[in-house]
This record gives structure tokens, sequence and C-alpha cells, in this order.
């Protein structure tokens, strides 16, 4: 194929990164849920100051629902889902409709999820839609430059929320590697000289992550 | 004849629908204005109504009612009260009175693609629909009939009137003035209603609330050519 | 067969799982739904097929010839065929396509033809669409997962494969494309056909646009990658109508349209599938002349008849419609989508009073037909038993260097067991129409 337009590139950059979005988040939640069953039940707080959303929940039961299932809440597991879509449905003809039928499933499986009792457990099955879509990407789209937008859009995604949950440094060395080698094969515009900061950062020993966090939000131009 | 349009190079020219000349192009560059200066000399008076000829299918597409000029139950009821008869002619001579004394003019009332009918109803309008109102009763009357834009002499904006097929030829009819087209009338482009006649129309891509002024000077040429 | 109606259910869930749907405003709200599928498929046999296909191919080429002729030298009308202002006051007539000729001639390249059957087993031409008919994809992408869901089906009956049409459906852009990509412009997803066109999009191989992306230069269109590079389109499928084409032509307020694309459409630098202007052929009052012009053109009588249509126009067929009003349907003529459609049985006293009257005063603007005997055909109801239902068949017909007529079709079906209405837009469902081989 290879002709994308600037509305497409959008497209695929934030389809990588709500995809990515709803992995890492719903697998932090699960784990988060864990926690607050009997170890520390108000740590639902913390977890919104870290990924960076605002505490409308009150209590660790609301947040348990409410945080995965609330389409109303722009900010839930779901919204995020819904936006991946709303990314993928317009790029049928680049990314196919076998590679587009896992976002819908992963869809279903969260309205399953949401009417059952089991949902931590079925919330599982939304993580390996997700999968499977990432490989229908790898396996299933041709073009390279489709391919490298969306890996793209992921590994931003991954690395901006590991930087927020404080994973260790060796984590967001590594990812920031791979996130760069999709930068570099992508062709989007991007600034050099804010790479070549992070580089150096990076490699220092204390890394402040709140500044490599800013710097990695505006690293694509327009 | 001389026009320049600001900030585009690149202006191109077709022959659009009803024999009107056209000229378009487009500014890539964002911008927040431009200007389009047209001027010129024009020699009226020297053939002040189109011939036409007799062959049915060049006109019917002006006998027939058009989207603006449909005529609706106000038209319709004032269609009733006018009693037409006579020639062509002197049918548009009549409608042309009865619209004039029907309409209270006012500007500012009429929105941009407002038909005859809805105009009517208010019984305000502007010279859009004084013509379209005259148009949907001639075409009525089985009169094939057209809008025509143009300018008046000393008038400040552009103007529109009516020319219906009478007397072999297409006779020129102002009802906003209630007067026939003379050599103080210049002629621009005519079509079906308004909607085929916009001076100037365009796009633009951008958040920006638009504003567009329109200024015509028409004056007469003192020295003699 | 019965296999497909067991497993009914395998069906809906892979129609669900690849998002086959169609868009719906519901008090102001935009909302995907699923198209309601049946699994007992419309079946044509052979000859019957043939037949179709004979019939199809005549109307559609005479209809081609009539839009040339329209927008050209105009011979049918001087030659007293179809009254005149039946064509210049047909809203879908298009002053500025007047003397525009498209490539090779082609105006209609994708043509819907709505056809019923009656209880006595002859079919009948309910409307042509011209301008942008929609629904191909839906019986395309359902054969496919009927066949997964129940091969044996397919094993015992010799149904010709409909899953060609994508690549009928490049053949015909292909064929008018002046040099360049081949595109396929939609409104945007929020359209209600917006799964068409994305699907129609991957199987041709076409790029999807919502026309932000091109950009018209010169008078040749382009298509305008990330990096700013530009490639040239050469043949656009749109699926917008023609009112939002080119703001700098039509509809001035249209924000989906591209600026100055029918001037490259006149120089000839690019093919616009289906051309402007045919909605004047759609119009319900040009139908009544379809027969006569299949006769003009083509020197052969139609094969394939119109509902038994009367003009009010016509003092004598008014003077019909107003004897038989109760057991006529009268339509009107600018509407489409199952819009504008009164039954006259159905009119209370005063509300026939209202519509004679405006009969009367524009006669122009309705058709009246015979009410047709519907064949109807049997849907699964929720319980699993047979119920009859109104349905119609929308054929593809589809025009390239030679008319073809698409092996299949959509079946649409009316939900309500009392209703006519067969659309999507009106909540009716589909059925699969096989064609067979043999």
């Amino acid at each position: 194929m290879g002709i994308i337009t600037v509305e497409k590139s959008n497209n695929l950059l934030w389809l990588g990164r709500y995809t990515e979005r709803v992995h890492t988040t719903l697998k932090y939640y699960i784990e988060a849920t864990d926690r607050m069953i009997d170890r520390d039940p108000g740590y639902y707080a913390i977890f919104c100051e870290k990924i960076g959303i605002p505490d409308i929940y009150g209590s660790r039961e609301t947040f348990w629902t409410r945080y995965p299932f609330d389409t109303d809440d722009p900010n839930s597991i779901f919204s995020n889902l819904y936006r991946a879509y709303d990314n993928a449905i317009v790029m049928r003809d680049y990314i196919g409709t076998e590679t587009m039928a896992y976002i819908q499933l992963a869809i279903d499986d969260m309205k399953n999820a949401r009417r059952g009792d089991t949902y931590l457990a079925d919330l599982l099955l939304v993580i390996d839609h997700i999968l499977a879509f990432w490989g229908c990407v790898n396996d299933l789209i041709y073009d390279e430059q489709t391919r490298n937008i969306i890996k793209l859009g992921k590994g931003i995604e991954r690395l901006d929320l590991y930087l927020s949950l404080d994973r260790p440094a060796t984590d967001i060395r590594r990812e920031y590697t791979r996130m760069k080698q999709f930068l570099r094969k992508s062709h989007m515009h991007y600034d050099d000289s804010v790479l070549y900061t992070i580089d150096n950062m990076l490699f220092e020993d204390e890394v402040c992550y709140n500044t490599v966090r800013s710097l990695i939000r505006n690293l694509i131009t327009e | 004849m001389n026009i320049s349009v600001s900030g585009c190079e690149n202006v191109r020219q077709t022959l659009g629908q009803f024999g009107s000349r056209r000229i378009y192009g487009c500014i890539e560059q964002p911008h927040t204005d431009f200007t389009i200066r047209v001027s010129g000399q024009v020699k009226t008076g020297l053939a002040i109504y189109e011939e036409y000829s007799e062959a049915p299918l060049e006109s019917t597409v002006f006998r027939v009612q058009s989207g603006l000029t449909q005529p609706g139950p106000s038209i319709r009821a004032f269609h009733d009260s006018l009693s037409l008869k006579g020639s062509a002619y002197d049918r548009a001579l009549t409608i042309r009175k009865a619209v004039h004394e029907a309409f209270c003019y006012l500007p500012g009332t009429t929105a941009a693609h407002e038909s005859g009918e809805t105009a009517f109803s208010r019984r305000e309008g502007v010279c859009q629909d004084y013509a379209h109102v005259m148009l949907s009763l001639l075409r009525m009357e089985g009169i094939p009939a057209r809008y025509v834009t143009g300018m008046l002499l000393g008038e400040g904006a552009s103007h529109a009137w009516v020319e219906a097929q009478c007397r072999g030829y297409w006779y020129g009819f102002d009802p906003t003035n209630n007067l026939l087209v003379d050599d103080s009338y210049i002629r621009m482009c005519c079509g079906r209603d308004s909607a085929d006649c916009a001076v100037i129309r365009g796009t633009f891509y951008g958040l920006a609330a638009q504003v567009q002024r329109e200024q015509v000077t028409v004056e007469k040429n003192k020295e003699k050519l | 067969m019965d296999g497909l109606i067991q497993h009914s259910e395998t069906i809906n869930k892979l129609l669900a799982r690849y998002g086959v749907k169609f868009g719906i405003y519901k008090n102001g709200e935009f909302k995907e739904q699923l198209f309601p599928f049946d699994p007992i498929p419309r079946v044509i046999g052979h000859e019957e097929f043939a037949y179709l296909e004979k019939g199809l191919k005549q109307r559609v080429d005479a209809l081609n010839c009539f839009l040339r002729d329209i927008y050209g030298k105009k011979q049918i009308l001087r030659d007293g065929v179809i009254p005149e202002e039946f064509v210049f006051s047909a809203k879908g007539y298009l002053p500025p396509c007047d003397g525009v000729t498209p490539p090779k001639g082609i105006y209609s390249h994708i043509s819907g033809i709505d056809l019923v059957q009656s209880k006595n087993d002859s079919w009948y031409i309910l409307e042509d669409n011209l301008r942008v008919p929609s629904g191909a994809s839906y019986p395309m992408i359902a054969r496919e997962f009927q066949r997964k869901s129940a091969p044996a089906a397919f094993l015992h009956n010799s149904v010709i494969d409909n899953r060609n049409y994508a690549q009928m459906l490049k053949s015909v852009m292909d064929n008018v494309n002046t040099g360049g990509i081949n595109v396929i412009l939609s409104p945007g997803r929020y359209n209600a056909a917006f799964f068409e066109h994305s699907y129609l999009a991957e199987r041709t191989g076409a790029v999807l646009t919502t026309g932000s992306d091109l950009v018209c230069e010169n008078d040749n269109l382009y298509y305008v990658d990330y990096e700013g590079r530009k490639r040239r389109v050469g043949a656009v499928y749109r699926r917008i109508s023609d009112e939002y084409l080119d703001p700098m032509t039509f509809y001035e307020e249209s924000v989906i349209g591209i600026p100055h694309v029918f001037e490259a459409y006149k120089k000839g630098n690019v093919a616009l599938l289906n051309a402007p202007g045919n909605g004047v052929a759609d119009d319900k009052g040009i139908y009544y002349f379809v027969p006569k012009m299949i006769r003009y053109y083509l020197g052969e009588d139609a094969i394939l008849q119109n509902a038994p249509t009367y003009l009010p126009y016509y003092e004598q067929d008014m003077k019909y419609t107003l004897d038989n009003f109760d057991k006529l349907v009268i339509k009107d003529v600018a509407e489409a989508g199952g819009y504008g459609v009164v039954f006259g049985s159905s009119l209370t006293k005063e509300q026939k009073a209202d519509f004679i009257t405006l009969l009367k005063n524009e006669p122009r603007r309705f058709i009246a037909q015979e009410v047709i005997d519907f064949y109807d055909l049997d849907i699964l109801d929720e319980a699993g038993g047979r119920v009859p239902r109104k349905a119609d068949l929308r054929a593809f017909v589809l025009t390239g260097s030679e008319t073809q007529v698409w092996p299949s079709g959509l079946t649409r079906f009316s939900r309500n067991p009392n209703s006519f209405i067969v659309n999507s837009s009106q909540g009716g469902g589909f059925k699969d129409t096989w064609v067979l081989s043999r």
C-alpha cells in the first residue's frame, strides 16, 4: 500500500497507544486489585495518582468495577479500548478485517466480564485478545510502514506508563531502545535533539523519570 | 477587464453552467484574509435583450420550477388572487408590479439560500427574494424565466432581477425597483435561481469565523469612448 | 440447507466478530447495529437468473444511453419520447454536468436495481439506484461465514461463488481509471454504510479516504501522504452524494467533498464512479419511461417489467389514480430509502383529502403504482420457526468494458409482518442470495 496520510499515520499511532494502554493498565489493575483485597485497601488512590487520573472513586469497591468497565468515565480501561476501536475502524483497509476482529473481540470480552461476577478472571480474555491483535499486527500486516507506526505508538505508550509506574531503570532502558528502532523506521517527524537528551539521561545513575516522560511526550512533531 | 486575487498565483478559468465564466483557484498557505478585485469598463445598451431561439429544448430548464422558486401556499394563494391576462409580456408586467407592491424591502432578513416561498410568507425580503417570487409566478404561467445577477449604476452591492421570454427576447424585469431593465444595468450571469448565480463561492479549512465584505462601485464614464 | 439453519447462531457470531454493522441515528445519537441476518437464503435457479441477467443488462445499458443522451444531444427529448420537463425538473438533473462526458462515456458503473417477485412468479422492477447503491458487501461476507459454518450446504447445492464482487468492482474502477490510484471516498465512519466502504477498500486494494487527504492541483486530483508526497488519483469510487461532492460546484457548505474535483473530472483527468448527475435516471418519474428508453435506444422490448405505474401528470393517469386511490401506493419522486411512500388505503378521510389536494397541486411530484402481491420469503423467527415476510432483491449490475450482473444480490426483508418496507434504515434485515450454476 505504502501511502499513509497525516490523518492515517495519527490513527495508526493512536491505535498502538490505546491498545497498549489497555494492555498495561489492565495488567496493573489486576495486580493492584489483588493488593487491595487484604494488604492495602486504599491503594486505589495511589494507583490513580501514579497513572495520572483523577480519583473519582471514593472506595475500593467502586474503583474495582468503575475503573475497568465504566464507559462514562473517560479514564476507564473500557473507554480506552473504545478509543482503540475508533482508531482501528477507520483503518480496515490498512490493518485488515482479520486483525480488527481482535479489537472487536476484546470489546465483547469486556462486556461479558462486566456482566459476570468472575470479572477478574474474565478480564484475562481481554488481554488474550489484545495479544492476538499484536500477533496479527506482526504477522498479517505486510506493509512495513503501517506496522512500524503502530508499534511506535505501542512503544511510546508503554514507555510513558512504565515511567509513571516507576518501573526499574533496566525496564525503561529496554523499552526505550525498542521504541527507538520503530521511531527511525516509521519515518514520522521527530526532534533529534530530544532523542539525544534522553539518550544521555537514561544512562546516568539517577534517572529523572518525570523529565524523561515529558521529553517522550514531546518527541513526535507535527 | 482586470481581475486579481491576493495571495493566489495559480488562477484558472472555466466555463460554468448556463454559459457563465468562472475563475477559480486555491491558496494553500495559511492566511487570515484575501481580496478579489475586479475592475473594468463596460459598455451597455448595445443589445439590451438577448434573442432566443424557438427551439423548445433550450428554454424548458427555465420553464420548470427550481429549488428556490418552488411555490408553496403563500405564493399559490397570491397567484390565485392575480388576474393575469394577455401576452407573456403583459402578464410579466402585471406580475412585476404585483410582486413589487406585495413585498416590503427589508435588508438583512433573508438567509443565504432561502426560498422565495419562505421570504414571501413574511412579505419581507431583498432583491433576491423579489426575483425568486417573480420567477415562481412566471413559471406557474408557463413562461420561461431566469434569474440574473448583476450590478446597477450607483448601487453599493450586486443586484438581481429576472429575465422572461417575451416577444422573441429575454426581457429584463426588475421587480425590486418595478422597472424594465435598461442600460444602467450590467448583467453578470444567469441561472435557474440564485443558487446557480453566486458571484463568489468558496470554502476553507481551519477553525475560524468567516466574514465576507462586498463592495461594488459603478460609475458612468464621463469621457466618450 | 438445514445446516445453515442449525448453525445460524455461529454465523451471527462471526458477523459480530468481524464487525458487520451499519450505522443508524436514533434520537440524534449515532449507533452501530448488527445488520439482522436471516440464514435461509433466497435461491434463484440457473435459468431464472439467466433471464434476470439479460433483462438487467438491457435495462442498465439503456439507462447509460439515456444519461449520455440527456447530458449530451438530448435526442430522446427532441423526439418527444419523454416530456422535457420530466428531465429538467428532476431533482437529480444537474446543469453543471451538461456537456461533460465521463471517461469512456460510462455514467452508471455500479447500478443497484431493486426487484420484487409477485405471487404469480413474475419479477417487477421497483426502482433503479444509479447514484450510490449500497449493500453488496453484506451478502459477500455472509457467504464467507456460511461456508465456514455449514460447508455441507454448499457441497450439495451448486451455488455460484459471490465473493468475486471485489474483483468485479476493481476491474470496473481500473477500466475508467485515468492513470493513478483507485480511492474510495467515504463521508466517514459515522455514515450508515461505513463498514461497506472500508471492507470494499480492503478487498479491492483501493485507498479509503474521507477527502481531507485529497487535493486538486492544476485540474488533477492527488492523494497526499504524511511525508507530503503526492500520488495521482485516477478513479474515485465515491460513496458521497452528488450535492456534497464538490463545494465549488454543488452544495457550498459541504465539508466532506473535494474542492475543484468537478473541474478535474470535466477535463477528463479523473474518473468518478458513479458519474455525477445520475440522479435524473433514479427519479421515480423517469422510471416510468425506462421501458420506452429501452425501445428507443436499443430497439428492443423490455425484458423486465416495471410495476404498473401511473403518472398523475397525464390527465388520464390522474383520473385513474383518483378513481382507484385506495388500492394504489403513491410515491414522492424525490424521496428514497422507503420514505415518501403512502398507501392509499392507509389514510384517514382527512388525510386523503389533503393528499389529493397536494397531488393536484404538484402532479409531477408523485407516481402511483399498483400494489404488487409480493411473493413472501420465509424467515426464521426468534423461536426458530419459519414465518413469511415481504422481501425484495437488489441486483448489482456493474458496467466496465462490458455490463455484468453479479451472480448474487442483496435480499432485504421486512421484519414486521405487516410492512412492505424492507430498508435497513427502517429495521429490515438481509439474506444471502444464491444463484445456482445448474
